[in-house]
């Protein structure tokens, strides 16, 4: 839910700027210090799970757990860590986790993916309870539509699609054209 | 050359100016001024690691090729930063021109010494003549003379400027077309009105507006994403070319990660940024509007209520009289002639068009008295009341005509001792204000012959543009000194949304601070000292051109045609501004979809290849672009090609219709998001086609 929020947020100004009015979100001004915070509850979660991801395909540290060959041992690792970030925490059976590498990789991952996502949430909460509620105007941009809903969908899937395509392309998307060709591991 | 001819001459592109922006391009390569946008500085750091890479490792045609692409999507980007900051510039300096060479004609005590105008001091007195360039800002103190103020304004037609409360302003660079002034300069050197002016063209002191801050911080984050995205790609590289057995891809170097990254970071919005902000102050500029910060022009496009003088704005500012009324018993030419012989001396506008009603309607010509004929009362704020008193040869025939409202002459005609008013026209005097007209009572030796109605007469076409008002979400509030019947009259009429009428400066300033409070974005248009309280407070205050030093000082933004109505204008630029900036940013996050469609298959295209030549990934790979090489450079290409080819629509801005925000949206999101993700997959693949047919690859 606050993670959507933020999303919402980004969407907002995007929506507001395109509309050619300082956007607003339940009659609050989203100002740059809102989309700096939204921006960082977007940023941090993936970038642990990019930086670690990267490290565990590359050390011996990393790919000692793996008990599958090929992209799907990349698959494995990339869905550790953002299941991590996203305070799930599950793993492939054929990722070893109980390792001090994975331990404390995931465990931080965990940590950034729940604080770094809390504290910026409070913090445009406390922001925003002290601004004034801007009244409803026919300028103003609505926030219950199907139209906003669509772009909401549309920014949430190109910002997780452009920051993780290439890594996915690498892990589950190849392994999917692999298995189309009868290759599986 | 005059201003004017030259402004117009450099409103549209010449030869001239692009090939100073082109190398102003060149110029602004300076990392001191990259660093100041992220993005774009990201791009010069890939540049110059490129051109790094091209020079210590053994030449190889396609790193060469993509390090030249990149230097040219900086130089793109400064270009349009450069084109846009031109015509200002173009401008401050015929600005310029004309003030070092203006000569003053210092008074010191009485007589005349020429000085050269940047030398004035505050409260010097100068003297102006036929020909003469007004050195500085100022009053003036003596005389009357007609002023050229195009070299600011613009406007050709003359204005009149004297000495006294009103009109009495004359700002440094305008000329003087007849006769003689006496100005005191008001203001000191480097604080005039021009060096304000000039100041904002050449976008000296431009900051940056809140949005764009934001907007920014945006991007900012987008770029760290990518960056983080392409600098962990290596890694889940190696890892796959270690499972697959494949051999090491040649496309994983250092430029072509570099190449990835700039077309991934949002440089198309990046690179015209600067160019969108400027251009934004340039329009309200060629609009004749001078916006003292660039946050009151971004705050224009966000006003949720207007608050408007009257007079002047919503009308003529000048009543005019529409009709005669007599009293029962007086038939309408004797009100018509009296009406017309106590006006034959006054010579405001409404005095005269009571002559002139007189005349068409009911053929009364306007006839001379001499002075030993009669004797003419004009108006006075003490008494509120004019006429005239005719002395005929028979004393018993003097005519005593006095004309006032109708309060007044109740009054007058109480204290000549008659006491009975006629009840026909207190009743017509009340319709007439009802109306939103004001009643002005005729009254010859005691007898109340009727009533003039004046019309406020509203300006053309104003209804329609506060209807586009509603449209575009901003409530209008007229304020007005009249009472309550003539002011939701003119209201109604003028097709306000609401109205204060008998306001004070007071009552000005606590509705905007109520309104203010409940969260909204005030603007307010005025042009007296009583409107600077207001002005100040308000969030984008405009004041006019002809109105006094304070107000204009006030404001923070300056109508130099001082014609209210422009205010539309005005929040539209301020509309446009922000709608540039965000069709851009969605048209640059969608082009990144097609890019990975290039430059991934490429990199990736040999993984995993079982017996064949390509690997499984080579199915993403949907545009059939030749070469992996060609994949990487034809997206470079096509991503600093695109900000070239977005120039225009910077400059000019994405059109603004007041046809509601879902209407908007929905139209923008088509065209420059759907459109930003379809247009990349056909030029890149158009860039494709052309150099593998020219073989660059």
């Amino acid at each position: 839910m606050y993670g959507m929020v933020m999303f919402v947020i980004l969407t907002v100004f995007l929506a507001g700027l395109m509309v050619g009015r300082t956007p607003e979100y339940l009659g609050k001004k989203i100002e740059s210090y809102e989309v700096k915070l939204a921006a960082i509850t977007v940023l941090a979660p993936n970038a642990v799970i990019l930086i670690f991801s990267a490290i565990a395909a590359v050390t011996t540290m990393g790919l000692s757990s793996l008990n599958n060959a090929g992209p799907h041992g990349l698959t494995e690792i990339l869905y550790a860590f953002s299941s991590a970030a996203g305070n799930n925490g599950s793993a492939f059976a054929g990722l070893n986790a109980n390792t001090i590498f994975y331990n404390c990789t995931l465990g931080i991952t965990m940590l950034v993916g729940r604080f770094f996502i809390i504290v910026p949430v409070l913090a445009i909460a406390g922001s925003c309870a002290q601004k004034k509620t801007v009244p409803i105007s026919s300028g103003t941009f609505m926030t219950d539509t199907l139209l906003f809903g669509v772009l909401l969908v549309g920014v949430i899937i190109i910002v997780a699609a452009l920051t993780h395509f290439p890594s996915l392309a690498l892990g589950p998307i190849v392994e999917h054209f692999l298995m189309q060709n009868g290759v599986a591991f | 050359m005059t201003t004017e001819t030259s402004m117009k001459r450099i409103s549209t592109f010449n030869n001239q100016m692009l090939v100073t922006a082109f190398t102003d391009a060149f110029k602004k390569l300076n990392p001191r001024l990259q660093v100041k946008n992220p993005v774009m500085f990201i791009v010069f750091v890939g540049a110059v690691v490129s051109t790094g890479v091209l020079v210590t490792e053994p030449f190889s045609g396609f790193v060469f090729q993509i390090t030249l692409w990149l230097w040219f999507t900086v130089l793109f980007a400064n270009f349009a930063e450069a084109v846009a900051e031109g015509r200002g510039k173009a401008q401050a300096n015929a600005l310029k021109k004309s003030r070092s060479q203006t000569t003053a004609r210092l008074l010191v005590g009485g007589v005349e010494k020429k000085v050269p105008a940047t030398e004035l001091q505050k409260d010097d007195m100068v003297v102006c003549e036929v020909g003469d360039l007004i050195p500085s800002d100022g009053v003036v103190i003596e005389g009357i003379a007609s002023v050229d103020e195009s070299a600011i304004t613009g406007e050709s037609a003359p204005v009149i400027r004297e000495s006294g409360e009103q009109r009495s302003n004359v700002t440094g660079g305008t000329k003087v077309l007849s006769d003689r002034i006496v100005v005191r300069i008001t203001s000191s050197q480097g604080n005039t009105f021009l060096d304000k002016i000039i100041g904002l063209v050449e976008s000296a002191k431009r900051q940056k507006t809140p949005n764009e801050i934001a907007l920014t911080i945006l991007l900012s984050a987008f770029s760290i994403i990518f960056l983080l995205t392409v600098t962990t790609l290596p890694a889940f590289v190696q890892y796959s070319e270690g499972r697959a057995g494949s051999p090491e891809s040649t496309l994983m170097t250092l430029p072509v990660l570099i190449a990835l990254l700039v077309c991934l970071i949002p440089t198309t919005i990046g690179g015209l940024l600067s160019a969108i902000g400027i251009s934004g102050m340039d329009r309200l500029i060629r609009k004749n509007v001078i916006a003292i910060s660039g946050r009151a022009a971004e705050a224009a496009g966000d006003v949720d209520v207007l608050l408007l003088d009257k007079t002047g704005t919503i009308t003529l500012g000048n009543r005019m009289a529409s009709e005669f009324l007599p009293a029962p018993g007086v038939s309408v030419e004797r009100l018509a002639d009296a009406a017309q012989l106590s006006s034959l001396a006054d010579e405001t506008p409404e005095g005269r068009s009571i002559v002139v009603l007189a005349k068409e309607k009911h053929n009364l010509r306007g006839r001379n008295l001499t002075e030993q004929e009669a004797t003419f009362i004009p108006f006075s704020a003490n008494t509120r009341i004019s006429g005239v008193d005719i002395h005929l040869t028979h004393a018993q025939d003097r005519r005593i005509i006095r004309k006032g409202a109708f309060e007044t002459i109740r009054q007058y005609v109480e204290q000549q001792g008659r006491v009975a008013f006629p009840q026909p026209v207190q009743k017509t005097a009340e319709e007439i204000a009802r109306r939103g007209s004001t009643p002005l009572v005729v009254v010859e030796n005691n007898e109340i012959l009727g009533t003039i109605e004046l019309k406020d007469i509203v300006k053309g076409g104003i209804k329609e543009r506060f209807a586009q008002l509603r449209q575009m979400g901003i409530t209008t509030v007229m304020i007005t000194g009249d009472n309550a019947l003539t002011a939701a009259a003119i209201a109604a009429e003028a097709g306000v949304d609401d109205f204060m009428a008998e306001a004070t400066p007071e009552d000005k300033l606590n509705r905007l601070r109520q309104e203010q409070a409940e969260g909204r974005l005030v603007g307010m248009i005025g042009d007296g000292t009583n409107d600077v309280p207001a002005l100040a407070q308000a969030d984008v205050g405009i004041a006019m051109n002809t109105g006094t030093q304070a107000a204009r000082e006030a404001g923070n933004m300056v109508d130099l045609d001082s014609n209210p109505t422009k205010l539309i204008e005005v929040v539209e630029t301020g509309k446009k501004l922000l709608m540039t900036r965000g069709a851009l940013t969605t048209f640059s996050i969608a082009n990144d979809v097609a890019k990975y469609f290039a430059i991934i298959p490429a990199i990736a295209a040999t993984l995993y290849a079982v017996g064949a030549k390509s690997g499984p990934l080579a199915a993403l790979n949907i545009m059939q672009l030749a070469s992996p090489q060609s994949a990487v450079l034809s997206a470079t290409i096509f991503n600093a090609l695109i900000i070239i080819a977005l120039i225009p629509l910077a400059l000019r801005g994405v059109e603004y219709k007041p046809i509601g925000a879902a209407a908007l949206l929905r139209k923008n999101l088509l065209i420059y998001g759907i459109g930003g993700l379809i247009v990349p997959f056909i030029g890149i693949k158009l860039i494709d086609m052309i150099i593998v047919g020219l073989h660059w690859v």
